[in-house]
């Protein structure tokens, strides 16, 4: 049963009179517990797909529904609450609030969700030492590394408890060790909690981590191979 | 936690910070002082007239009112001044007639204001032995005689001193021309020069006398009322007991004292509003490069779920916490400085010639009320939220996708 139904999904871009067909009709289901990559050459439509995924942006044509919803007709404030309950977002440039310590960072999606200060302190404390920064709780985002720093990216797109989890690039910035490490925090939470992780990536070592790969060409599906393990 | 978030983004930038706290500070307390300096020269000049020039309520009859003539007079004023007197709102009563005269000295002739008064009853609502300086000379007393006090500007004008003597000249109440020699008896300095030239005071029993007026007439009663009573109160009850009589509170016996009062109070808001207005520039613009600058951060807020209202509400509070830091540090200073210059007093005798001329004393002693304050406060917080909406709202609509790709 897939959580995520995509059909005939369609995005064009015209400026002026030239008109870019970014996705050129996809049609995909991911079920709970996929860890996929989505791969393809720069332009290929990846971060195009995922934004539509998330909601970031709208669709010319097709569907995209997720556990019943069609997030594709969502519009305002629906759409942002459903963004907040539904997907855990981690960018390629990790994006933390700066003012903000790594827990405070990891509270402050739930508190966007009304979490109560005591459940959101105990599951922040809890999610960052999942990701192995339990003694990093009140660094703030200049004081971690890149890769500590996209680590807390994982664990506050964990918070809010997400139906699924939208990586666009997460290794991209980082080296090769962080970006292990990282890979491997993500695969060892999908594969205990089940949760649903997407990543678009040029990143080889993602690709062998995952269990189904998605390969896009000009805005179509090329290939979809299964590498379960 | 937008509180929280709000306070430590101030001080992301802290030199920016500073500058727009410190523009604000400054805009205040340069406001602020301006302002009290203003009032309080005013409140002074207001408090000057009501204690030597106009009292608190005056009564007389109409066409007095009209024409100021010798004929509109009122008699049995004792016996009226006797029942005032008993209220408990009364801290004085004094009745006073008053003509138009010249005054001559082998000097010079000029006109004058001559005021009958009633020394001891006088005293009790005017406060004019606090003018009259040690070497000055004394004030009436009931027993006086042919004796005047006149103010210095007067004495400098008719070359005169104490011991002089002046010849006053005047129709009497039949309209005959009437005269007669007074003793300069004492000299008063208030701080209102055309007062100080122009009006002069002797026992208004010798000037019925001198006018043919009987003996208990008068052509004001002039009232003191004690602190703490409402003067418009008051003048509303003795409307409604002593009908046919002008009965007037300070603000209407003398109009400018009332249109100083409430232009001073409409200056001052002018005064801050165009500070507030030109600080609220400067804002617009900080606020305008705060959101420029965290386009990718404010992109990630929006597409990780936060509602445009809460990151209106961001930018807004940041704006609001910006500007009340600066605005409370110099409301602090301003208040300090009003009550340190308050007690000492502004010495500006360097150009008292002009102040007195305008009728305002050379010493000024800043003075605002508790409630300007609370208005500036809202003007502040008024400020902070206009300045802040253009931002803000530039921060509800940036597109996620773009902003977050921003470098």
């Amino acid at each position: 049963m897939n959580i995520i139904q995509v059909t005939n999904l369609i995005k064009t871009y015209e400026t002026g009179e030239i008109k870019v067909h970014a996705l050129g009709g996809i049609n995909l289901g991911f079920s709970q517990g996929e860890f996929t990559a989505i791969v393809g050459p720069s332009g290929s439509g990846k971060t195009t797909f995922l934004n539509m995924l998330g909601g970031l942006d709208k669709p010319t044509s097709g569907e995209i529904i997720v556990d019943g919803v069609p997030v594709s007709s969502l519009t305002g404030s629906k759409l942002v609450e459903y963004r907040l309950r539904n997907i855990g977002f981690v960018f390629q440039s990790y994006n933390l609030i700066p003012v903000l310590t790594a827990i405070e960072n990891v509270e402050f999606i739930m508190q966007l969700q009304g979490v109560s200060k005591a459940v959101r302190r105990k599951r922040a404390e809890e999610l960052l030492a999942s990701v192995g920064l339990g003694d990093r709780l009140h660094s703030r985002p200049a004081q971690l590394s890149g890769g500590q720093q996209q680590r807390v990216a994982v664990a506050r797109a964990l918070a809010s408890k997400p139906r699924f989890i939208l990586a666009d690039e997460p290794t991209a910035n980082l080296d090769s060790k962080s970006a292990q490490t990282l890979l491997e925090i993500m695969e060892r939470l999908n594969r205990e909690e089940n949760i649903t992780f997407l990543f678009s990536t040029h990143d080889s070592r993602v690709m062998n981590m995952a269990r189904r790969i998605v390969t896009m060409e000009d805005g179509i599906i090329a290939t979809d191979e299964n590498h379960a393990k | 936690m937008l509180w929280s978030i709000a306070w430590k983004n101030i001080w992301r930038n802290k030199t920016r910070s500073f500058v727009v706290i410190i523009a604000v500070f400054m805009g205040m307390v340069g406001g602020i002082f301006s302002s009290a300096v203003m009032n309080g020269a005013a409140v002074q000049r207001i408090k000057d007239a009501i204690r030597l020039e106009i009292s608190h309520i005056r009564i007389c009859i109409p066409a007095f009112k009209q024409d100021a003539g010798l004929e509109y007079y009122f008699t049995g004023s004792g016996k009226m001044a006797e029942r005032i007197s008993a209220m408990p709102w009364c801290e004085g009563v004094t009745p006073r007639t008053r003509i138009i005269s010249m005054a001559n000295t082998a000097a010079r002739t000029v006109p004058v204001q001559i005021t009958g008064i009633i020394p001891s009853a006088d005293k009790g609502v005017f406060d004019f032995t606090s003018c009259i300086c040690d070497s000055c000379g004394d004030f009436l007393n009931d027993s006086s005689g042919n004796v005047v006090i006149i103010g210095d500007k007067l004495a400098e004008n008719l070359k005169v001193k104490l011991k002089s003597k002046i010849i006053f000249t005047f129709q009497d109440k039949d309209g005959n021309i009437t005269g007669a020699a007074f003793k300069v008896a004492g000299i008063f300095h208030t701080s209102n020069n055309l007062f100080n030239e122009f009006r002069v005071f002797v026992p208004g029993t010798v000037m019925s006398e001198l006018v043919l007026l009987p003996e208990d007439a008068a052509h004001e009663i002039f009232i003191r009322v004690k602190e703490g009573y409402d003067v418009n109160q008051i003048k509303e009850m003795l409307k409604k007991a002593m009908p046919g009589f002008s009965i007037e509170s300070w603000d209407e016996i003398d109009p400018t004292m009332g249109m100083l009062n409430e232009m001073m109070a409409a200056m001052m808001y002018l005064f801050m509003v165009i500070i507030l207005l030109a600080l609220g520039f400067g804002i617009v613009n900080t606020m305008q490069m705060v959101v420029l600058e965290r386009t990718r951060e404010l992109g990630m807020l929006a597409a990780v779920g936060m509602k445009r209202g809460r990151i209106f509400s961001m930018i807004m509070l940041e704006t609001l916490l910006l500007t009340s830091t600066g605005a409370l540090l110099g409301m602090a200073a301003s208040a300090a400085l009003i009550a340190w210059t308050g007690s000492t007093g502004i010495n500006l005798t360097s150009i008292s010639q002009g102040l007195e001329a305008a009728g305002f004393a050379a010493v000024i002693y800043p003075y605002l009320n508790p409630s300007f304050f609370a208005g500036v406060a809202v003007l502040v917080v008024l400020t902070a939220v206009v300045a802040a909406i253009v931002p803000a709202r530039r921060a509800t609509r940036l597109n996620p996708v773009e902003a977050i790709r921003v470098e």
